[in-house]
């Protein structure tokens, strides 16, 4: 009676160590999707802001006098640029910075093309259009990117936390991960103030 | 409840008139005609274009997909869900995967009820169409004839612009070419042949063993226990005689057939029995167009659009 209780033991424990064995190379599969997605997404945030000198620098030729739109953008972008993250760490504060700081440059972004409706002429310039298209674009791609990755975030953070992988994911490291919050009042259209 | 059932049919049936008359489509709804015919990518459910200017941009965009693998779904509604032709595009996109493993999808959409348009490119068109080409072509191509009115120049001028983008990117070529040209002949051959023999060894395994099977009591297989070949030297003819015998009842059977008479060449005899085979079958093949079908493509964005 003790040898069988023992078996049934020894089994279970194989048990469990046969499935965590499978679920672990789950997880590491999953957090390199994350991984791949968080750089995809700063790719694309990356595109944007490179192409905001061109931007700046066409609208200038035709809007000399709105400075205060045009470096608050120039400021925005350099401020942004400077924050990256790494993908093993995407704790809830850094993201939140990041975000922040893409935001700022959204809104500034917002304004810019807002006020550029003032001058016709631009309007009609055909690189202006294009870039403009260049943008949408990339907003568009950003949009997408961070789509995928909260995504990305959902399967790990399911994988993760799921019994019994939840009971071996803190010993292996790995942690929950942040997602994109839909919106904190920066990344909202700016309103149109005349 | 009867009148319950009744009165269900009756909301039903009003539910369909109003969306018939609004006729505004989901990404659901709207009638992908590439999945029934691969010649087809033209959705026109509406009948804004005319046929004729459906006809030409199928032949540009049929062959755009042969030459340079780019898979295109080109939609013009009159209205659809949402009135937003970029998210409507994206998620048609990304649903039914328009594109193939290079993710060289294409969607050009035009919504002329909620006056927007929207020329999508698949992740891996990026490079060739970059949005700019895009806007481009939008400015100078489209939207001066959707101003007017004018659909059919204005998307057959589309389609014609972008094609031309797309044929001269040398880089792009169609990964499943010579796989997919020949599939309309030699994969099929392969499949006609590979039946023919599947059906020449079960219609040969199902007559021997009906020969061995005891006509009696149905017994498998029988034993044979002698056997005679008379020669017919005259006639050139060998008689063969099988004789068998029912393990299980005993009942003997004799099996008779003839043979040309052997001299000793190996050479001569009856055609092969798989004969018939070669002859008969292809009928039902070749007929109608076959539907295309989506690789998998994605699409992250790249594209432009606009109102009008």
């Amino acid at each position: 009676m003790k040898t069988k209780k023992w078996m049934t033991a020894a089994i279970a424990l194989m048990c469990m160590v046969l499935l965590n064995s499978c679920s672990y190379n789950e997880m590491v599969k999953k957090d390199e999707a994350v991984s791949t997605a968080w750089s995809n997404v700063e790719t694309q945030y990356q595109r944007r802001a490179d192409l905001i000198p061109n931007l700046v620098s066409t609208v200038k030729g035709y809007a000399a006098h709105e400075s205060n739109t045009l470096e608050a953008v120039v400021e925005a972008r350099s401020k942004a640029t400077q924050i990256t993250v790494d993908p093993a760490n995407l704790t809830a504060e850094k993201l939140a910075e990041y975000q922040k700081a893409q935001g700022a440059v959204t809104t500034a972004l917002g304004r810019l093309l807002a006020v550029t409706e003032n001058y016709p002429q631009l309007r009609a310039n055909e690189n202006f259009s294009e870039l403009q298209a260049q943008l949408e674009g990339t907003e568009n791609r950003i949009t997408e990117a961070r789509k995928r990755y909260n995504e990305a975030v959902q399967e790990y953070n399911v994988l993760i936390r799921s019994f019994p992988n939840n009971l071996f994911a803190g010993m292996f490291g790995f942690s929950k991960k942040e997602k994109f919050e839909a919106s904190s009042g920066a990344e909202e259209a700016p309103k149109v103030e005349f | 409840m009867k009148k319950m059932l009744c009165l269900i049919l009756f909301f039903f049936a009003c539910g369909n008139i109003m969306l018939l008359q609004a006729g505004s489509y989901t990404v659901d709804n709207l009638p992908m005609v590439y999945l029934q015919d691969r010649t087809k990518h033209v959705v026109n459910p509406d009948g804004i274009l005319s046929p004729q200017t459906v006809q030409q941009m199928d032949s540009l965009l049929y062959r755009l997909e042969a030459g340079k693998g780019v898979q295109s779904v080109v939609a013009v509604v009159e209205r659809i869900e949402g009135g937003d032709c970029y998210d409507f595009a994206i998620t048609l996109g990304n649903k039914y995967g328009v594109g193939n493993q290079a993710n060289t999808g294409l969607i050009i959409l035009l919504s002329t009820g909620d006056r927007c348009y929207q020329i999508l490119t698949g992740e891996g068109l990026e490079g060739t169409l970059p949005d700019a080409i895009c806007r481009r072509i939008e400015n100078r191509k489209m939207v001066p004839y959707l101003k007017t009115g004018d659909w059919n120049q204005a998307m057959l001028q589309t389609v014609v612009a972008v094609c031309g983008v797309i044929e001269g990117d040398e880089s792009l070529s169609n990964p499943g070419l010579g796989k997919d040209q020949e599939s309309g002949e030699g994969s099929y051959l392969f499949w006609l042949a590979l039946c023919t023999v599947i059906i020449a060894m079960c219609v040969s395994w199902h007559t021997n063993r009906k020969r061995n099977t005891c006509p009696k009591c149905g017994a498998y297989p029988l034993k044979r226990y002698n056997s005679q070949v008379e020669v017919d030297r005259v006639n050139g003819i060998e008689h063969h005689k099988e004789y068998l015998r029912c393990p299980k009842c005993g009942y003997t059977v004799c099996h008779s057939h003839d043979e040309p008479f052997d001299n000793g060449t190996g050479f001569g005899g009856f055609p092969p029995v798989a004969g018939p085979f070669h002859r008969g079958f292809g009928g039902g093949f070749g007929g109608g167009f076959t539907g295309g079908s989506f690789g998998g493509g994605s699409f992250g964005g790249g594209g432009s659009g606009g109102r009008f």
